[in-house]
Order: C-alpha cells, then structure tokens, then sequence
C-alpha cells in the first residue's frame, strides 16, 4: 500500500459514516484487485568480463584485483612533481622581470610548462592501469583552477603536481588544506585581494576588504556541497577567517595577520578564535570530516566513474571516508569492489584521446617525447573543438558529467576528425606504420564493420570512435 | 590533412564561415592571404613617380589596365570586373593597412587583421577574440550557421571566448560517403551516438572541404541567397616576391570570379543588399626588386563590390609615391578597420558606438563605401 492509499483510508471507523464505510470496502477491494503476484524477478545481468575493471576505470580492457587498482594509484601519487610550487614561484618573477622585452618568447617558455603537463597527464594514462591517472583527473577538477596569465602557468602545473596528486592515496583532508591554499587557487578564488572589512590592511585602505570567492567555494565545492547545511553567514565567516591568506610573486605564500579580521569567526557552528594558518587548517580539517563532505565526495566519485548515484554504494564509500578519518584508498576499495555496473558513460575528450593512444599501442615514452608542435596541433587544439579546451573549464565546478555535454555535432565531427588524422600524423612523427585497427575486445558489430573500412585511415577512425573506445 | 601547419606565407586556404543575421542585409570578407600588391591590382598610372619605382610592374593603360578614373587603372586581369565598375557596384579603397607596422610578418599581420586590434599583444584583446565574432555578438538574433567544411586551425577572425564558441568549425574531415555509411554502421547499436553522427551528418559537418575560392563563392551565395548574414573566406598565394606578373595573372581571375561567382548565384534583390570587402594583411613595397617582384611592404589597397556599395569611385586619401613609409612602402592614409567599420556601420546597421567601442575598438570611422 503506497503513502497515497493509506490517506484515502479515514484514521479511524468509529464515527464513520455509512458512506465513509462502504467507500472503505471499495478501496480494500481494489488494493485486493492490485495484489496481483509480481513479474518473475528479471535474470540478473551477466557479470563483464575481467577485462571490463580497466575499462570503467582506466583507459581500456585490463583485469585487476582491487588491490592492483591500488597500487596503481599509490604509484601515480607517488611520483616526483613535474614543477614545484618553488620553481614556478621563481618563473612569475623572472617573466615579471623580463617578459616585457620579449613577450613571445616568455609566454611560449609559460606554455611550455602547460605542455609538459600535457605529455604528463597522457603518458600516465599509457602506464600501468591508467587507474591513477583517471583519479587524478578527477581530483585535478575536483579542485578546478584557471591560470589568469602567462606568469601563473607552471603554477597551475604545481597545483595539480603538488597540491592534488601526491595527495589522491592520502587523506582528503590533505588535499584540501594543500589545493585550497596554493597559489594558483588563491588567484583564481580572488583570495590575493581579499583583507577581512575591519582588518588594519582594509581600514587603511578605503576601497578594499574582504572577497568571499575562496570562502564559498571552499563550503559550496570543494567540501560539503551545495545542498549541504551552511548559510551566508558560513560562507562569511569562513572567508573572513581565511582573510590573512596571501600570494605575491616575491614573498610567496604568507599570512598576513595585518589583512586577518579580528575577532572569534564561527563556521558551522565551530568557533576558530585565532587569526594563523593553523586556525585556517583547523577549519579546513573540520569541514573535511564532516558527512555532508563525505557523501558529496562519493557522491561525484560515483557519477564521475559509474554514471549514476547507487544509493547503498554512496553510503558504503561515505562510511568507509569517515570511518578513515578522511583517506580516500578505503573509499577506492569500495567502489572497485562494487560490481554491478549500470550503462556506459560517455568518455570526456582527453580521456578518450588517451584511451585512443592506448589502443593503438603508443608507448608513455612515445608520448614523454612528442613535440610541442604536435601538442597543440593534435592535443590541445582539438580539445578545445571537442569542448574540453586545457584548464579551460567554464568554472570552479569543473567539466559537467552528462554525456549530453560532449555530442553536439561538431563535437562528434571533431572527434572523428581527430581520429581520421592524429594518427597518421602521430605513426608519421614516431616513424611507426599504424596498427591493424581490429583489436580484439571490440564488439562483433563493430570488428565487421573496421574491416570493411575502405582505408586504413577509416578503418582506425572507426574503431577509435566506436562505443566501445568512446564509452567507459 | 596532411600538415596542419602549412600555412607559410598564406598558402592556406580556410574554410568559410558563416553567420545568419535577421534583415536581409549582407555582408562577405575575403583575405587574401600573403599581401596583395595593391599597386599592381589597382594602379596608379596618374603619379609620375609609378614609372621610376617599377619598370615591369603596375604599367598602367599603356600595359592593358583599365583606366577607372584618370589616375586609377584596373589590373587587366579584374577586367572582368569592369560591368561592376561600370554598374556603381565597385569600389576601392587605396593607402589603406592595418595598425601593423614595420616587422611585416606575414603571420602577425593576418592575426591583425582578423583580431581587429592594433595590436595582437593587448591584453583586453586577445586574439583569441575575432572582431567578426563581437560583430556578430552585436547584432541580436546573429546565429552561428554551422560551416561546410572545417580546419583544426581556427581563424583568428572567428576565435572568440563567447557566445560563438561553437561557432569554433570542427574538422577538416576528408570524409567520403563510404566512409560515413560505415560510421552509421559503427554506431549502430548505440543510441545515443547515432543520433549524434546523425545531426553532424544534417549540418553538413563530415561532407569533403570546400576547396577553390569559386567553390566557397557559391556556397555562400547559396546561404546568403536565403537571408541575411555575413561570410569570411579567403584565398591564399599572394606573396609575389618574384615573377609576380605571372603569379597575379593567376591570382588576380579568381578574385574577380569570386565575386561575380557570388553575383551568379544570388537573385537581384539579394545583390541589391549585399557587399563583399576583399582586404590583405598589408601590401608590398612600392619598388619592384631584382626578380621581378615586390617585397613586403605597409599600404595596400581594399575593395568593396555588391549591389549595396555605393560604387565607381576610388577612396582614400592618395599620400603620393614621392613621401614613402620608410623610404619604402606606400604610405597607409587610412585603416583598413575604419573601411570595414563603415560597411558594418551603415550597411549592417550596427551603432557607430559599437562598431568604434566593440568590433574595432579605438579606430574612427572612414568615410563610406556604401
């Protein structure tokens, strides 16, 4: 009996009227009528095959124990940072110093960093199960900035380097308080301009005060989430106890007590009466712990990499996050174990493009040594067409997860155009003859078909641009 | 596509782009690309100094050009174009360049050129932002129209952060019928894909590229027949720095085919509001050189044909080929930006403010072809 019915029904039969009575013994009749023996439970969906873990959760066909898929990503984390936060704070000062006389050149060094990063990301995806790298994928957008200008460029690089990957078999907690405060975030969230209202830095200087950008997406992105229990004056408090947070090319990170608010701010009902960076942790700490934090994260982990919100296994990964104090291997452990997959989610461009170079057999050497101009004539200009252009995010909420976001047309065209071109341009540039497209894994329909391709350019378009490869 | 970089000097040929506008007004660009010798396709035979700069070159009546008005001959090879002339349907622009002096890059001319900047290193404009797409940001109810035939190498003319990101042409997809049926094949089992092959194969997007300039003509005289808009194409191959007289007796026809293509293709009510700019990145020195041929120079010349221009007439200012830019170059009178700025102006009809704030900003508005 649903909700509905049982309020059809009156509360009570004593002083029920005739009418009320016999309007009682139609209902029960019909709900009689209604309880009819249910259909035959469907057959459950055959298990995938082993091979299918590498495909949610990599870049293509590979069987692995939930402890290898582990390991994979300890492995990720693990390696050294393509830039540090030190070296890039030295390249904003050298190109303050010396980008006016050759701008070109120095914006090109800038664009540098961002190709490095590129070959890094695609060259991780070729190793191992590519498990660690689609997590750190993840996370990078998790915690979404934007360089503003040539000058933050390898700072950008430092923050998915250092503030996020180390941090992807480590606690969350980790990374927040590391992302957060890195410089690239503090000026993409506008934190470099903020000073709390009734700061010395504000007072002295009409016109300034505080900015609650960092603050608010602190509560409304990267922690509890949107529809979790905070109010403005969360959001407020937050952002005046982060006033202080500071970046300059010169100084570095720092926090200026002059720019602090004074007094005791209360966040979430948790009052943090020091002005330091250890008080901003506190905070930090606090709101990484809390269970909205926890089923917000399962929550876009299972989305990101299921493509829809099984209930009991979000509760499961919440659980096992809060149980851990924040470490997230433990909410890996579940999710890889969770077996009963729904359909396949459309891959994202770079996603698909790396499980594309894995297909066809490119080497992470192949990919470390691939020059800037192929970069960004067959990496980044096509991810921009594709809809995915390179830190170029339409937000701090990242790339959206509906499959509907990728296919407008000349999004398809493009990746086909992709698929048509690359590569050949690519086995041209590695002096390589471009594999036989009929891998094996693709589907019946599909085999037939790349074989009946009339080129051996359409041929590896088709099966780069299959469901099979566009569909993790 | 073999190599996407090979656009060296202005080779590259890019594929059309197409804006639909409400109203029946239109409007078409066409860049050569590599720097067309504005004194050789419109000649000044009427300054003496013309004779002494070049002995080969730019010979006037005398070596077959069309007198257009006393002073002004046509390059014997636009001569098809004359019944314009004739008509009021043609006009020119002389002396005219960008902002961009001195370094002469063929590349950052063109970027110049479609960025619609002064220069291609301010950070408000980057050259990311095309003056055609804040054009059409201007004009309410503008809409991309899906392109024909794509490149990966996005003219800066129609890069922009908004709104016309997907205006971005995908591909340069070399695509045969077959091959798209195999696709069809492919994704047949998949819903979802299908449908979304199947809307790119309806916009036109996988079909072969667009590859002569009277091709690209008539395609657009096919869209803009139907309504209003604006269309940017373009033909490549004008760095003559040798046997130019050989090089422009090729090139030059194709000019005037693309327009008269575009006239073919259009009803008479549709020409009647129609203009077609054709502008380079710059031009070429005022001297010829040792092989015959010129080298890159600063002024050049533009053109305006369509039912719309108010046409028969030379504008600009003449500097005189005695006061040279650098001892070298034609000297630019005016900015190629306050041309096309008029024409947006008064035939487009966006506001003065628009056109001097918004799609080129800081330049003043020419006086009107139109």
């Amino acid at each position: 009996m649903t909700a509905e019915d049982m309020t059809m029904i009156p509360h009570t039969t004593l002083d029920a009227s005739a009418a009320d009575l016999r309007a009682m013994a139609d209902k029960l009749a019909a709900l009689a009528d209604q309880m009819r023996p249910l259909p035959p439970e469907p057959e459950p969906a055959p298990e995938p095959p082993l091979t299918a873990f590498g495909v949610r959760f990599g870049y293509g066909p590979a069987a692995a124990t939930v402890p290898e898929a582990i390991a994979d990503v300890q492995a990720i984390a693990a390696l050294p940072p393509l830039v540090t936060q030190a070296e890039a704070q030295q390249f904003h000062v050298d190109y303050n110093a010396n980008a006016g006389s050759d701008t070109r050149l120095w914006r090109e060094r800038a664009r540098d960093y961002r190709r490095a990063e590129v070959r890094g990301r695609i060259s991780r995806g070729l190793t191992g199960l590519g498990v660690g790298n689609r997590l750190h994928s993840f996370w990078a957008d998790h915690f979404t900035t934007l360089p503003k200008n040539y000058q933050t460029y390898p700072m950008q690089v430092s923050m998915t380097e250092e503030a996020v990957r180390p941090h992807i078999a480590g606690r969350f907690a980790d990374m927040l308080k590391a992302a957060d405060l890195h410089p690239v975030m503090m000026f993409f969230l506008d934190q470099v301009a903020s000073a709390g209202d009734n700061s010395p830095f504000a007072l002295s200087r009409p016109g300034t005060g505080l900015n609650e950008n960092l603050g608010r997406e602190l509560i409304e992105l990267h922690t509890i989430g949107v529809a979790g229990p905070y109010t403005q004056d969360d959001v407020r408090e937050a952002s005046n106890l982060l006033a202080g947070m500071i970046y300059g090319a010169y100084q570095g990170v720092r926090y200026d007590v002059k720019r602090a608010e004074p007094g005791v701010e209360t966040v979430l009902g948790v009052e943090y009466p020091d002005d330091s960076i250890a008080e901003i942790h506190r905070m930090m700490d606090d709101l990484a712990r809390r269970p909205e934090t926890a089923r917000h994260l399962a929550t876009k982990l299972a989305v990101h990499f299921l493509g829809d919100e099984p209930l009991e296994l979000i509760d499961e990964m919440a659980a096992a996050y809060l149980a851990n104090d924040t470490a997230l291997v433990p909410v890996y452990e579940v999710l890889f174990s969770h077996r009963s997959w729904p359909g396949a989610k459309l891959r994202k461009p770079l996603d698909w493009m790396i499980a594309g170079l894995r297909a066809l057999g490119v080497t992470p050497a192949e990919a470390e040594a691939l020059p800037g101009s192929f970069i960004d004539a067959f990496i980044l200009e096509p991810l921009g067409i594709m809809g995915q252009p390179w830190d170029g995010q339409g937000g701090p909420d990242g790339w959206p997860e509906q499959a509907e976001a990728w296919l407008a047309p000349n999004q398809l065209a493009a990746r086909l155009d992709w698929a048509m071109t690359a590569p050949t341009a690519l086995f041209t540039q590695l002096g390589r003859m471009l594999p036989d497209p009929r891998l094996p894994g693709l589907t019946d329909n599909t085999a037939l078909w790349v074989g009946r391709a009339q080129s051996a350019e359409a041929g590896i378009a088709a099966m780069l641009t299959s469901p099979e490869l566009q569909r993790s | 596509m073999t190599d996407i970089h090979d656009c060296e000097g202005g080779h590259q040929q890019d594929p059309v782009r197409l804006i639909s506008t409400p109203g029946q007004r239109r409007m078409v660009v066409l860049i050569l690309r590599g720097a067309m010798d504005g004194l050789d396709a419109v000649q000044p035979y009427g300054d003496p100094a013309l004779r002494t700069l070049r002995s080969t070159l730019s010979v006037g009546p005398q070596g077959g050009a069309h007198d257009l008005d006393g002073f002004y001959a046509l390059h014997p090879k636009l001569g098809a174009l004359l019944p314009l002339w004739q008509a009021g349907e043609l006009a020119f622009a002389h002396a005219v360049s960008t902002p961009y002096r001195d370094k002469r890059s063929h590349f950052d001319g063109q970027d110049i050129l479609e960025a619609g900047t002064t220069s291609r290193d301010r950070p408000d404009l980057t050259v990311k932002s095309g003056w055609l797409n804040r054009l059409a940001a201007t004009i309410p109810g503008a809409m991309e129209v899906v392109p024909f035939a794509c490149s990966t190498m996005t003219p800066i003319i129609a890069r922009s952060e908004s709104p016309f990101l997907t205006w971005t042409p995908a591909t340069d997809l070399g695509l045969s019928h077959d091959d798209v049926t195999l696709m069809q094949h492919v994704y047949a089992p998949d819903g979802q894909l299908s449908a979304a092959l199947d809307q790119a194969i309806a916009a036109d997007l996988l079909i072969p590229p667009v590859k002569s300039g009277r091709e690209d003509a008539s395609a657009i005289a096919t869209h803009l027949g139907k309504s209003g808009g604006i269309a940017v194409a373009s033909i490549g191959g004008w760095d003559t720095h040798g046997s130019q007289a050989e090089t422009l007796a090729g090139k030059l026809p194709e000019v005037a085919d693309f327009v008269l293509t575009i006239k073919a293709g259009m009803a008479p009510e549709a020409w009647a509001s129609t203009v077609i700019c054709v502008v380079t990145e710059f031009g070429r020195t005022a001297r010829q050189n040792g092989t015959g041929g010129t080298d890159h120079g600063t002024g050049s010349v533009a053109m305006f044909a369509g039912g719309a221009v108010a046409g028969g007439k030379v504008y600009g200012q003449w500097p005189g080929l005695g006061n040279l830019y650098a001892d070298r170059d034609l000297l630019p009178t005016s900015d190629v930006r306050a041309w096309l700025g008029a024409v947006v102006h008064a035939h487009m009809g966006v506001s003065r403010s628009a056109v001097e704030g918004v799609v080129f900003p800081g330049v003043t508005l020419a006086g009107c072809p139109v």
